[in-house]
This record gives C-alpha cells, structure tokens and sequence, in this order.
C-alpha cells in the first residue's frame, strides 16, 4: 500500500515477521482454536477503528486470531493494523517486543491519530483489563467500565468504529471473580492503571490471584466483524457521549450475544 | 425430566410500546434473528400456528407451535410438533420503562443420556433467549 509515510512510532510493526509467523498462528488457530472469522466485507476501504470486546485474561488469545484474520483478509502489505494496548505489554521482556512486531503500540491517543494520518486502522479494547478479566458467568457481556475514549477518538479523527465480538477467548481459563476490590484495596489502580486482581485458574499456574499470561485450554473461538458505525453521520458535529456510548455497546452486546448463541457446548463447539 | 430456562431485561422504553411488539408474533419473530424457519401457518380459534426453529448446526430445536391470542402483555405458544416446549414472554413495568421476562420449558425422554443432553440444552436455549432479548431491547430502545 503506498500512502503517506509511516511516523517513527509506527515503525516497529514488521511485515516481513509477520509473514513469517502467519503460519504458526494459521496453525495455532485452526488447530487448537477451530477459530472462525466473519464479516470483512462490511469494513470499508479507509482507515477505520476496530473495537473489540477483550477476553481471555492475561493473554487473550482471540487478538492473535483477529491479527491473523486481518493479515490474511487484507494481506500484509495492504492497510497496516495497529492494537492499541496496555503499557504492560507493550514494554514486556521478549513478548513486548514481538508483540510491537506484530503491530501492538501502547494506547495513547497521539499513537492512534498518527494511525489514521499514516493510512492505518487501528485496533482498540475499551474494556481493558476489568473485561480481560471479568468473572467466566460474564463471558458474553460487553464490559466497556463506561469508558468512552474511544468514541472522542473516532470522532474527532473522523474515523468509522467498526465493532468486532468474539466468542471463545474467555474459554482458555476460568476466572472466578472480578477482582476489583482487591485492585482497589491494594492500590494497583492508582499506581499501575491495574483496575481488577481476579482469582484465576488456568495453565500452568493453577489457582492464583495474579493475571498471568497462561497456556490457553483449546476453546472454541468465533469472531464476527459487524458493520461500520459512523459517529457522525448517526449523532453529528456534537453527541451526546453518553447516548453514542449506549448504542455503540449495545450494538456490541446484540453482535456478541447472537454469536454467543452460536454456542452449542461451551469450548468444545 | 424437565428444565426451564428464564432471561430477563430491563428496557429503557415504557411498557405499552415494549407490550405492542413483544405480544405480537409477527413482529416478534421477525426481531429474534437467531430463530430461523420462523413461518406463519394458519389461525384457529385458539390462536395462531406458527413454525420456529433454532438451528444449532446439528439438530433443529422446535417444530411447530400454537400461539395462544395476545393476554394483556404476555405472549405464550406450546409446541404441537417437535421439540416438546412452551414458552412465555411477558412485559411489566418497571418504573417509566419496562421489564421483559422470557421463559422457555422443555423435557428430554430418558435417563442419563437425556440428563446430559438437557444441561447441554439449558445452556443453548439461555443464549439464544438472552440473544432474542438483546435484540429486542436494542430494537426497542434504539431502532424504534
């Protein structure tokens, strides 16, 4: 894809690794995920925002699938996508290296403007941490914590949000609780944006109270793309954050709760 | 053995206009994408027959049912064909906005296979009646 040239921060996202380890990840995916992506067609030719609910714990495994989805719809060499994610995994020994490679930048606003400027889509989890880690009776519920960032983002760079939902991430291990209480009292919101601390049980680590990437149970994954929403086309030069926001989710939850019924025996199909 | 399945919603819109959809089938059925084979047969007069399925890839749960006529606001149908179910949908207020209540019952003959092929159920039908719910209230509360 030719275009404006790619800002210094950007630069980091390597097409030729990504080629390289498609296939590990076409593999991983097929094999142990039986992951299925729907719903390129309704994202249109022009940079957009991917919003996705966040699943899986510490290693939400259903990004990797999205990423190998939209690499190979979209070929490696067409519009780059870019994760916007949390500092933690953007600045991890070795993972956060691959993991910028592979297209993940940390989450700030100045990143994703020069996304959209550049060409680019970029890819965001408004949910973060407290839905990468909502309690498993949760699974299927959008929880966004009332975080509207996204939408002023979307808005003032005059990008469409293009939500995706996903099924099955939250089948790799088993959260009990949400955890925020305990993020609370030992003050890991205030001091590492840490908002939730759940009991997990998961592989190799077994019950424990800290969100450690795992080794994830081979869970059935679904993705859908569904179709693009044009802030302001829907709620003009001035919305109402808080309506755009309820319809957004609740766009989200419709998408998420239809491919949940999709479901016949939690991850196994 | 028989299970029943209940998923509720709340709807930020008053209940006289949630009660005109969710009481009438045609517009109903034509809200919950994820029944299929939704198709008017004939009136009675005991109500209305309607076919309605729920693909789930393997099997087809449902058959054809007998709507009973609208009472107040509730919505209920029995099956006369396939799947043995009943389900009932009711609308109350709740405040200036309203509460939908949607509950499905159905049995599996047997014993310990039929045990486990009802827990299978319950989970499916618990999703797509909270996805049959979900698309209601966005409609209701967005689209109308």
């Amino acid at each position: 894809m030719s275009g404006p040239p790619i800002p210094e921060e950007l630069r980091e996202r390597d097409p030729a690794w990504i080629r390289a380890v498609l296939p590990t990840l076409w593999l991983a995916s097929t094999v142990w995920f039986r992951a299925e992506v729907h719903g390129f067609e309704n994202v249109p030719d022009e940079p957009v925002l991917f919003v996705g609910n966040h699943s899986g714990g510490g290693s939400t495994p259903d990004t990797f699938v999205f990423l190998l989805a939209y690499n190979t719809y979209f070929t490696v060499e067409g519009r780059p996508l870019y994760a916007l994610a949390h500092d933690t995994v953007t600045a991890a020994p070795f993972f956060g290296g691959l993991t910028r490679k592979l297209g993940v930048v940390p989450a700030a606003n100045s990143f994703a403007e020069r996304i959209f400027t550049s060409g680019g889509s970029a890819l965001v989890y408004p949910g973060g941490d407290v839905e990468a880690l909502r309690p498993w009776r949760d699974r299927n519920k959008i929880i966004f914590s009332g975080r509207q960032g996204f939408l002023r983002l979307a808005h003032r760079c005059k990008v469409k949000i293009v939500p995706v939902v996903a099924t099955g991430g939250h089948d790799t291990l088993v959260i009990l609780n949400d955890g925020r209480s305990t993020a609370r009292l030992l003050r890991l919101d205030k001091l590492a944006r840490v908002k939730s601390l759940p009991m997990t049980l998961s592989i190799p680590w077994g019950l424990s109270p800290l969100p450690l990437p795992h080794f994830p149970l081979p869970a059935k994954m679904r993705i859908q793309v569904l179709e693009p929403i044009d802030l302001r086309d829907r709620f003009g030069e001035k919305p109402d954050w808080d309506h755009a926001f309820d319809y957004v989710t609740s766009v989200m939850q419709v998408g998420l709760s239809k491919l949940a019924s999709r479901t016949v025996v939690p991850m196994v199909r | 053995m028989t299970q029943t399945v209940t998923v509720s919603r709340h709807i930020r819109c008053p209940v006289e206009q949630s009660s005109a959809l969710v009481t009438d089938p045609r517009k109903l059925l034509s809200q919950a994408s994820t029944l299929s084979r939704c198709r008017f047969v004939e009136s009675r007069d005991d109500g209305e027959l309607w076919d309605v399925f729920v693909d789930s890839g393997t099997v087809h749960l449902g058959g054809r049912v007998l709507i009973a006529p609208p009472d107040g606001s509730r919505l209920r149908w029995r099956s006369v064909r396939g799947t043995p179910h009943s389900f009932e949908a009711l609308v109350e207020p709740d405040g200036e906005t309203s509460r939908l209540t949607m509950s499905l019952t159905f049995s599996v003959g047997g014993f310990a296979i039929a045990w486990i092929s009802e827990m299978i159920g319950r989970g499916l039908v618990a999703r797509n009646l909270e996805a049959m719910a979900e698309e209601i209230r966005h409609h209701l509360e967005f689209e109308e």
